[in-house]
């Protein structure tokens, strides 16, 4: 299905280009929500990064059947971060410490809904949430992201232990709320 | 892999769907410098073509038919009769629900043969099989009310048919053909999806904004697609005495039930078609002769009903595309002459269908290559 509909993106089918869009619209919009906080600019963003995906199909090349996919999920990605760039968002002085990251005790996230979940992402500060996002979800090392972010490993390291104690509690909270 | 909760969260919302903002692909459009779709007058025409063309396929072959018996005999004015029976136009055979009833409808012939033709209808599964009268009798027997059924005659008595030579004719086919068993198929992918009204296809969902239930999981269940239902009418020209030249028009019917969590989508796709091949005898002996036939056929997608619950009544949820469909086609076919210029035949085959190109889901998309096995009634002119 999506070799074919890039096919025909490829020569300028603009049935296929909406077919493609309904297909992974969802899954995108929810990808940029998460590292986008306000509503009005995930729209921006989201539709750069359309514009982007469909301008830039005709050179793609499938290595693999998901491949679209994880492309699409890249291109949102990176659309989001120069978003946040340009936002200036993405400060993260003071945040240099090297922290040892604790062995982590269980958190039962199995007992939150989906939704709640998303939402607890969004309300991180944007740095903890950056870092959180490119660490678990693109599944980065903090290499990685240093040098995507133009930061320290460090900072990275200590970006996401915090984001992680702050998610933690929160999740701590709700389930005992719910007890 | 992180090794600690996060690899949890991470499975979690993996996945995870939210409805864009409703304006969100005009939004697009118009940064892409798209205007609004025109309509794709190339495929109105070559569907316009491929109308005409069938149509005139099939008058020819009726014309055809009906030019070549008011040839070949002659009428003795003595022999005409207050007797004469009065003509029928043709009827279609009626078709009752039984299984794997075989029922043959007979009237008894003027003074020399007639010749009647019917349709095969064949129902899912060959269930149901009946087939009009196909009849060559000696006997001047005339035919009481209840014999009269459903047939076709011409409204004199013959004198005497034309010799026919032992070269292949000009021949009509009319067939069908169905699923070889009752099983559907049934495929399972399951598919998370938020934010939508249940049974919203997924490629469907986030496209409308907020006509969609908010944050709602629907799961895509099944898709259950029954075997492909055909009639048609061929029409073969010989080309030497093996090879014969085929084409004809037909008729496909696909039905499909999409499941989601808590509905279900019956989806009806009507088609016609037009086939061209060749047909080539490998034998003959007396009554029995086998031959073998490929051929491609071109499908246009007339209809494409869809059915939701009447509590769902968002029309434009529902996937109206009605797709082109082209296919290769191999048979071999065995036939049992009945007399001179009526013969029954079975034609086992295998065809490939290949994308369509929509987002359409049917048998075909499942399985591109399906067995067959076309049934019919074949006039030798």
């Amino acid at each position: 299905m999506d070799r074919q509909l890039v096919a025909r993106i490829q020569n300028n089918d603009q049935q296929a280009m909406k077919l493609l869009y309904q297909r992974y619209v969802g899954i995108l919009m929810s990808v940029c929500h998460r590292y986008v906080p306000s509503e009005d600019d995930v729209k921006d963003v989201l539709q750069n990064s359309f514009v982007k995906i469909f301008t830039s199909l005709h050179s793609f090349k499938f290595h693999k059947d998901d491949s679209l996919k994880a492309y699409m999920i890249k291109v949102v990605v990176n659309e989001s971060l120069n978003f946040l760039r340009s936002q200036r968002k993405l400060q993260f002085v003071g945040f240099e410490m090297l922290i040892e990251e604790p062995s982590d005790e269980e958190v039962d996230v199995e007992s939150i809904s989906i939704d709640e979940l998303h939402r607890l992402i969004r309300e991180l500060p944007d740095g903890y949430r950056t870092v959180l996002n490119l660490y678990v979800f693109e599944e980065l090392s903090h290499r990685q992201i240093a040098e995507l972010l133009h930061i320290k490993e460090s900072t990275s390291s200590s970006q996401l232990y915090y984001a992680k104690q702050w998610l933690a509690k929160k999740i701590k909270g709700l389930n005992t709320k719910k007890l | 892999m992180k090794g600690d909760w996060t690899d949890k969260l991470k499975t979690r919302l993996e996945g995870h769907e939210m409805t864009p903002p409703s304006d969100l692909w005009t939004g697009i459009n118009e940064q892409m410098g798209f205007a609004a779709q025109p309509a794709r007058a190339s495929v109105v025409a070559i569907w316009r073509w491929a109308t005409v063309a069938a149509v005139v396929l099939a008058l020819v072959g009726f014309f055809a038919l009906y030019e070549n018996n008011e040839a070949d005999y002659s009428i003795p004015n003595e022999l005409i009769t207050e007797e004469a029976i009065i003509p029928k136009p043709m009827e279609e055979t009626i078709i009752e629900k039984q299984p794997i009833a075989k029922k043959q409808h007979n009237i008894i012939p003027q003074v020399k043969p007639q010749e009647s033709v019917g349709v095969t209808i064949v129902e899912e599964n060959f269930d149901v099989v009946e087939i009009t009268a196909v009849q060559q009798e000696k006997s001047q027997k005339r035919p009481t009310t209840k014999e009269v059924v459903e047939t076709y005659h011409h409204n004199v008595p013959i004198q005497q048919p034309k010799a026919k030579s032992k070269k292949q004719r000009l021949s009509v086919a009319l067939n069908a053909s169905g699923g070889l068993s009752n099983s559907k198929t049934e495929s399972m992918h399951v598919e998370p999806v938020y934010g939508a009204a249940p049974g919203t296809p997924p490629h469907r969902m986030h496209y409308l904004g907020d006509v969609f239930e908010p944050k709602k999981v629907q799961e895509r269940k099944a898709s259950k697609h029954a075997f492909p239902i055909r009639l048609g009418i061929k029409l073969s020209y010989p080309l030497n005495d093996r090879l014969s030249l085929q084409s004809g028009v037909g008729y496909t019917l696909l039905k499909s039930d999409l499941s989601y969590s808590s509905m279900q989508i019956g989806q009806q796709l009507h088609y016609i078609g037009v086939p061209l091949g060749l047909r080539y005898q490998l034998w003959n002996s007396g009554r029995f002769s086998l031959y073998g036939a490929v051929g491609a056929m071109l499908e246009k997608c007339v209809k494409n009903s869809s059915e939701l619950p009447s509590a769902f009544t968002y029309a434009a949820l529902i996937n109206t595309e009605k797709p082109w469909q082209c296919s290769l086609n191999a048979a071999l076919g065995a036939e049992y002459r009945l007399d001179k210029a009526i013969g029954i035949y079975l034609e086992p085959g295998v065809g490939y269908f290949f994308e369509d190109g929509t987002s359409v889901e049917h048998y075909y998309t499942e399985h591109p290559l399906v067995p067959s096995l076309e049934i019919g009634l074949r006039w030798n002119m």
